[in-house]
C-alpha cells in the first residue's frame, strides 16, 4: 500500500503535453443530440449567474447549443465571450432537457484557448498559473511562513495585479505550515483497518496545503465510524483547469488521479472527496470530457463525504445523541454542490444538532468560481455575483460561515469577514471524542 | 424558469417553510429514474435516484409523482408510444401516431390532454381502472384527461390535485 507517500515527484510544468494540439478529443465527442434536445426554453440563461450582472455576457444557452449549431455550417472561431463563464454548471441543472451545457462550454472554451489565444499573452500565462494552483501551491508550502508574508505584502500584490493581472483586492489563503500528508505521514497512515469499510479520500490542494484540518477531519470522522482511510498519492481534480480552457492539463491531472484510485476501487474502497468541486469533478467532467480505462467506474465510485455517511451511516441519528458548544452558522451551499443535489444536507443535518443554529444563505452563487474571481478583470463581476449571499449572511444568525468549497470560502470570507467552516469540522466536534 | 406569479412565489415561501419546520428531507438536482416495491408488487417502497451514475433508493410510506407534463418530460414519447417514465404508469393514448393531434391547429388535440388517469384520492389508475400501486398519489402537470392550455386550468389543476394529494398522504401515514 503506498497510501503513506507524499505525492509524486511529478513536475506539472514540464510540458509533457503540448498544448496546440489537444483538441481532437473534443472533436471526436458527439455534441449533437444536445444541442438537438435544447428547444430554447432559456431556463439557463435565468439560472446563469454571470448574466444576471453582466449585460455584454450572451449566457449558456449561446455558449453551448446556439455557438454549436453555429459551427457546423462554416469554420466560426468560437466567440472570446466564453472566457467569462465561470464555470459554475448551474445551467446542466436548470435544463429540462439534460443539454449537455457544461461539457459544450467546457469544450468550446479548450477550443478558444487551443486556436484563438495567443500563447504569450499575459492572459494566457496568469490563466495556465491559476489553473496550475497545486503546482504553485507545492512550492509555496515548502516554506510556508516565508510564502505566507511574502504573498501578503501589499506590493507584491500590486505586482501581481499589474504584471500577471491577478487581483490586488483580494488576500492570499495561508499555506499550513503542515500540510494535510506530513500530518498523515507522521501519523503513521490509517489508524483503522476494515475489509468491509473502506474508503479512498482525494483531499485534493485545498485541504492539503491550506486547510489540513479539513482533511484531519474528514479521517477522524470515518475512522469514527469505522472506516479504513486510505490516501493515495494524487494531483489536481482538474476543476481549475477546466475552467480555464486547459483541457491537457486537466487530462494529465485525471490520468493520474485514475491511475492511482482505479486499483483501490477494485479492491472495494469507495472515492470521498471534501470539496464538492473535486467531487463533481471526477463524478461528471471526468467521464464527459475524457476517456480513459477505468474513469466511468471512478466516477460511480466518488461522493462528497457527508453524501456518503448520510447514504450508508444512520448520521442523523448520530447528530441527535450529539451535543456542541453554542454556535450559529450561515451557510452556503456550493454551485458545484447544488448540481449533485447536496445543497441542503448541512442544513438538514446540522438543524437536529443541540447546541446549533444554521441558517441557509440563498440559492445563489458566491461569484468567486474558484480562480475566475482572482482575475483582475472577473473581479468587480465576481462581487456582484456575491452582493446577495453577502447581504443575507449579514442578516442570518451566524457569525460564523459554513460551506463545502475552498474558494465559496474565501469569497464568503473577503464579503463579511467571517470565519468558515468545513461541514466536516462541525462533525468532527460532534462525533468524535 | 422565471416565477409563476406573486401569489406563487408566496405560496412557494409558505410551502418551503412549512417543510423546513417539519423537518422535512428536501433533495434535487438528481432525477427518480425506477422504485422498488414490497414482495407484493403492489405497495412501493422507495424510489432509485440516479446520482450521477450511483443509483441511491430512497425510501418512504407514501409517494406523490409530481414530475409534470409534456413539457416537464413527467410525460414522455417515442414513435412507439406515450409513457410516464419512472413507474410507468399508464397513459391513455392511441397506438396510431397521427391520431395523437389534431388537422386543425385549434382544434382540440389529444396529446393536449396526455398524462396519467387519477381516482377520487389522485391514486393513478392501470388500464383496467385499478390503483397503480397502493401509496402513490399524483399531482399537477402529470395528470391527464385535461387540456390546461386551452381551459387555462393549469394552477387550478396543480393547487388542487397538489393539496388533495399531499392531505391523503399525510393522512395515510
Amino acid at each position: 500500500m503506498s497510501d503513506a507517500e507524499s505525492p509524486s515527484s511529478f513536475d506539472p510544468t514540464a510540458q509533457s503535453f503540448e498544448p496546440v494540439s489537444v483538441f481532437p478529443d473534443a472533436e471526436d465527442m458527439d455534441l449533437r443530440p444536445g444541442a438537438d434536445n435544447c428547444y430554447k426554453c432559456t431556463a439557463c440563461d435565468t439560472s446563469c449567474p454571470v448574466a444576471e450582472v453582466d449585460d455584454e455576457f450572451p449566457g449558456p444557452k449561446f455558449q453551448g447549443p446556439e455557438q454549436w449549431r453555429l459551427k457546423r455550417k462554416s469554420d466560426e472561431a468560437v466567440d472570446d465571450s466564453i472566457m467569462s463563464c465561470s464555470n459554475c454548471m448551474r445551467c446542466d441543472n436548470a435544463c429540462p432537457s439534460s443539454v449537455p451545457l457544461s461539457q459544450m462550454h467546457n469544450t468550446a472554451r479548450a477550443e478558444y484557448v487551443d486556436e484563438e489565444m495567443d500563447k504569450l499573452s499575459r492572459e494566457y500565462l496568469r490563466n495556465r498559473t491559476l489553473a496550475n494552483y497545486r503546482t504553485l501551491a507545492s512550492v509555496g508550502s515548502k516554506v510556508p511562513r516565508l510564502t505566507n508574508f511574502v504573498m501578503g505584502n501589499s506590493i507584491v500584490q500590486k505586482i501581481n495585479e499589474k504584471i500577471l493581472g491577478i487581483t490586488a483586492e483580494r488576500e492570499f489563503p495561508d499555506f499550513a505550515t503542515e500540510t494535510f500528508r506530513q500530518w498523515w505521514n507522521k501519523r503513521g497512515g490509517p489508524k483503522v483497518r476494515s475489509e468491509e469499510k473502506r474508503v479512498a479520500y482525494f483531499h485534493g490542494c485545498y485541504s492539503n496545503y491550506n486547510t489540513p484540518e479539513v482533511g484531519k477531519a474528514m479521517v477522524r470522522v470515518f475512522e469514527s465510524f469505522g472506516y479504513e482511510v486510505v490516501v493515495p498519492k494524487q494531483g489536481c481534480s482538474g476543476t481549475p483547469m477546466f475552467a480555464n480552457g486547459m483541457l491537457a492539463d486537466a487530462k494529465r491531472e485525471a490520468g493520474i488521479t485514475v491511475d492511482n484510485f482505479s486499483g483501490l476501487i477494485d479492491e472495494g474502497y469507495d472515492v470521498i472527496a471534501s470539496c464538492t468541486s473535486c467531487s463533481m469533478s471526477l463524478k461528471q467532467e471526468y467521464p464527459e470530457l475524457f476517456s480513459m480505462d477505468g474513469i466511468e467506474d471512478l466516477s460511480i465510485h466518488t461522493y462528497e463525504a457527508m453524501e456518503y455517511l448520510r447514504i450508508h451511516e444512520d448520521l442523523e441519528g448520530a447528530i441527535a445523541d450529539a451535543s456542541v458548544e453554542e454556535q450559529a452558522f450561515a451557510y452556503h451551499a456550493p454551485c458545484h454542490a447544488r448540481n449533485q443535489g447536496l445543497d441542503r444536507q448541512a442544513v438538514e443535518l446540522f438543524r437536529d444538532l443541540d447546541g446549533v443554529v444554521i441558517e441557509d444563505v440563498g440559492d445563489s452563487c458566491s461569484g468567486i468560481s474558484g480562480t475566475y474571481g482572482w482575475k483582475e478583470e472577473k473581479y468587480e463581476t465576481s462581487m456582484k455575483i456575491g452582493e446577495e449571499m453577502f447581504g443575507h449572511m449579514e442578516h442570518s444568525t451566524g457569525n460564523v460561515g459554513m460551506t463545502e468549497c475552498p474558494t465559496c470560502s474565501m469569497q464568503m470570507e473577503h464579503g463579511t469577514g467571517y470565519d468558515i467552516k468545513h461541514p466536516l469540522q462541525l462533525l468532527e466536534e460532534a462525533l468524535v471524542e | 424558469m422565471g416565477p409563476p406569479s406573486y401569489p406563487g412565489l408566496r405560496l412557494e415561501d409558505l410551502l418551503f417553510d412549512a417543510l423546513d419546520d417539519a423537518g422535512v428531507r428536501i433533495s434535487d438536482g438528481n432525477p427518480a429514474v425506477g422504485y422498488e416495491t414490497a414482495a407484493d408488487g403492489d405497495t412501493l417502497e422507495s424510489i432509485t435516484i440516479d446520482r450521477r451514475g450511483r443509483e441511491i433508493p430512497y425510501h418512504a410510506e407514501q409517494f406523490i409523482l409530481a414530475t409534470g407534463g409534456l413539457v416537464g418530460k413527467g410525460i414522455s414519447s417515442d414513435r412507439n408510444g406515450v409513457y410516464e417514465p419512472v413507474f410507468n404508469c399508464y397513459v391513455p393514448h392511441s397506438d396510431d401516431r397521427y391520431q395523437w393531434f389534431s388537422e386543425d391547429a385549434f382544434g382540440e388535440h389529444p396529446f393536449a390532454t396526455f398524462g396519467v388517469p387519477i381516482d377520487e384520492h389522485c391514486q393513478p389508475l392501470t388500464a383496467e381502472g385499478k390503483t397503480e400501486f397502493s401509496n402513490l398519489r399524483a399531482a399537477g402537470g402529470v395528470i391527464g384527461g385535461v387540456d390546461p392550455t386551452a381551459e387555462k386550468s393549469k394552477s387550478g389543476v396543480s393547487l388542487a390535485t397538489g393539496y388533495a394529494a399531499g392531505r391523503e398522504a399525510g393522512e395515510a401515514i
